[in-house]
């Protein structure tokens, strides 16, 4: 039982990591139709750009003065650095391009995420090699009756959680929200209600990285580690749980990100020598999926009357 | 209050609107009648910029607006319900009536007020106004479109065939609040097949044929043409 309920601690805190890249990845295929390839290196980006802040601000003595402080005021730096990133990509790569066909805009992602990736190897010192990353989140852990539950695990669910909390009432309630499951649903009639469809695509754009860099830095800081490289397998999770709850729905996304955590974190406890494959359970979960349900695991049906 | 001057539009190499002119007065219902692939949605499209005009010029009230984004141009008192009615499927129907005014207009209590308008004259609307759009029949939907279009008590209101799959009843009710809108002042441009319903409403009227203008006059002119006559009421 005890071991049972570790696990459920471990596959949370997994599905948490799938989740928020998973949403970011849906988001943009709801708004524009687009696989954005870029976006696992997108995560990785954001460990990258958070090691020099962090480096800058224990230099500056922030770090031993008032920790937990600093590392929120850093996180919410590198979202917000992560969301200009965003910007950035719509501006540079997506809008000049939103006219051709969308496989020519995905190979576009594609060769973005390449460019992260070899933009670290040459700008970072030293950066072919993996990183160690700062530890941001609180160390120690609780012990509830022989079940060891880390600080830092609860504290990457709880801001998964706040995450997620937080952009479902963007989504649902405000009217970015609202203009954004506008432009989903049927892009030529929300123009024709006054929404300004540029703004709304941008605004996809910097949540979703600004959710990708800050899944990238609770992932390095929960492993201790970053490396250039990261990003395809996050990246290929993330879109992984995006098919799986049906590519362009915000809950499916959820749903799919922590069906695949705990896919893999049981199959790698139950299943002889699982640990080894534990990402062939993933990849079969993906594969059923495509087969037998390609709408996705909430994949509620509602075609326009005509 | 709207005037197109010559415009032409193209999809791809090829030609699909040549060199239309056609103008609305304030207070009229001017119908563009043609059949299937004669240009008629693609002159809604470009009246709201969501399909550049090659050339020509599109004002409304004296302004040149062919330049102008989408949003730009509904945002000076032009609403659309579009082709095919263009209801947010997987919204509520009260959601769906919000979209039609709060992109462009600020004040709650106003929005609040013209729900309750669109509840009083459809109460099935209310009735379910939490329930999904996209579970709503053809007629519903047709309903929502144009109460969704009323939430902004627009100047100029472009309807893109709202009779289509509608059943011989439900078109009678849609023309006859197509008039009562009219008669509220709103100035309407009503793009249709159905010619004999059409012309028995309009001021004037459009004849539309592969892109270009073939006939155009008072709604009197028009019945009393022999081609008109020919393709669209020899049967009746």
């Amino acid at each position: 039982m005890n071991t049972f309920l570790q696990l459920l601690i471990s596959a949370l805190l997994v599905s948490s990591l799938y989740s928020l890249v998973a949403v970011g990845f849906t988001m943009y295929v709801g708004v524009i139709n687009l696989a954005n390839f870029s976006h696992g290196d997108t995560c990785v980006l954001g460990t990258f750009l958070m090691m020099p802040l962090f480096l800058y601000a224990t230099k500056l003595g922030w770090i031993s003065a008032s920790t937990g402080l600093v590392i929120l005021i850093l996180i919410i730096l590198l979202i917000f650095l992560t969301g200009l990133w965003g910007a950035a990509i719509y501006t540079i790569l997506v809008k000049p391009l939103l006219a051709a066909p969308r496989l020519i805009l995905l190979l576009a992602t594609v060769a973005a995420g390449q460019v992260i990736r070899e933009a670290i190897r040459v700008i970072y010192p030293n950066g072919s090699n993996p990183q160690v990353f700062p530890k941001l989140l609180p160390s120690g852990s609780l012990n509830l009756s022989g079940i060891t539950l880390g600080y830092d695990s609860l504290t990457i669910i709880f801001l998964t959680i706040i995450c997620i909390l937080s952009l479902n009432f963007i989504i649902q309630k405000t009217k970015m929200g609202v203009a954004m499951r506008a432009v989903s649903q049927n892009a030529d009639v929300a123009q024709m209600m006054g929404i300004n469809i540029e703004q709304t695509i941008i605004s996809v754009f910097v949540i979703g990285s600004a959710l990708a860099g800050m899944a990238g830095i609770l992932n390095g800081s929960y492993y201790g580690i970053t490396k250039f490289n990261l990003g395809s397998n996050l990246g290929i999770k993330g879109f992984s749980a995006a098919v799986i709850g049906g590519l362009g729905d915000f809950k499916g996304a959820i749903v799919g990100g922590v069906l695949l955590g705990f896919i893999e974190v049981f199959a790698a406890a139950y299943i002889p020598n699982g640990s080894q494959y534990q990402d062939v359970f993933s990849f079969l979960a993906v594969i059923a999926f495509l087969i037998f349900r390609p709408s996705g695991i909430l994949g509620e049906k509602i075609f326009e009357k005509v | 209050m709207l005037e197109l001057t010559e415009i032409r539009v193209k999809y791809g190499k090829s030609v699909v609107i040549h060199d239309v002119s056609l103008s609305i007065q304030q207070g009229e219902i001017v119908s563009i009648l043609g059949p299937n692939g004669s240009g008629k949605t693609t002159l809604v499209r470009s009246i709201v910029g969501l399909t550049p005009v090659v050339s020509g010029e599109i004002k409304f009230f004296n302004e040149s607006i062919q330049k102008l984004k989408p949003h730009q141009i509904v945002a000076k008192g032009i609403v659309v319900v579009p082709e095919g009615r263009g209801i947010f499927p997987k919204m509520s129907i009260e959601e769906n009536l919000k979209t039609g005014f709060m992109f462009i207009e600020k004040d709650k209590n106003v929005m609040n007020e013209r729900i309750q308008e669109a509840y009083d004259r459809f109460p099935i609307l209310g009735q379910r106004r939490n329930q999904l759009a996209g579970t709503l029949s053809g007629g519903e939907q047709t309903m929502l479109a144009v109460s969704r279009a009323m939430m902004r008590k627009p100047k100029l209101l472009l309807m893109d065939e709202p009779s289509l799959g509608l059943s011989p009843k439900l078109v009678q009710q849609t023309f006859g609040i197509i008039q009562e809108l009219n008669q509220a002042g709103t100035s309407i441009l009503l793009i249709e097949q159905n010619a004999v319903k059409a012309l028995a409403i309009c001021t004037r009227g459009y004849i539309l044929q592969k892109g270009n203008v073939v006939l155009s006059g008072t709604r009197e002119q028009l019945i009393a043409d022999e081609k008109v006559h020919k393709a669209y009421f020899a049967m009746d």
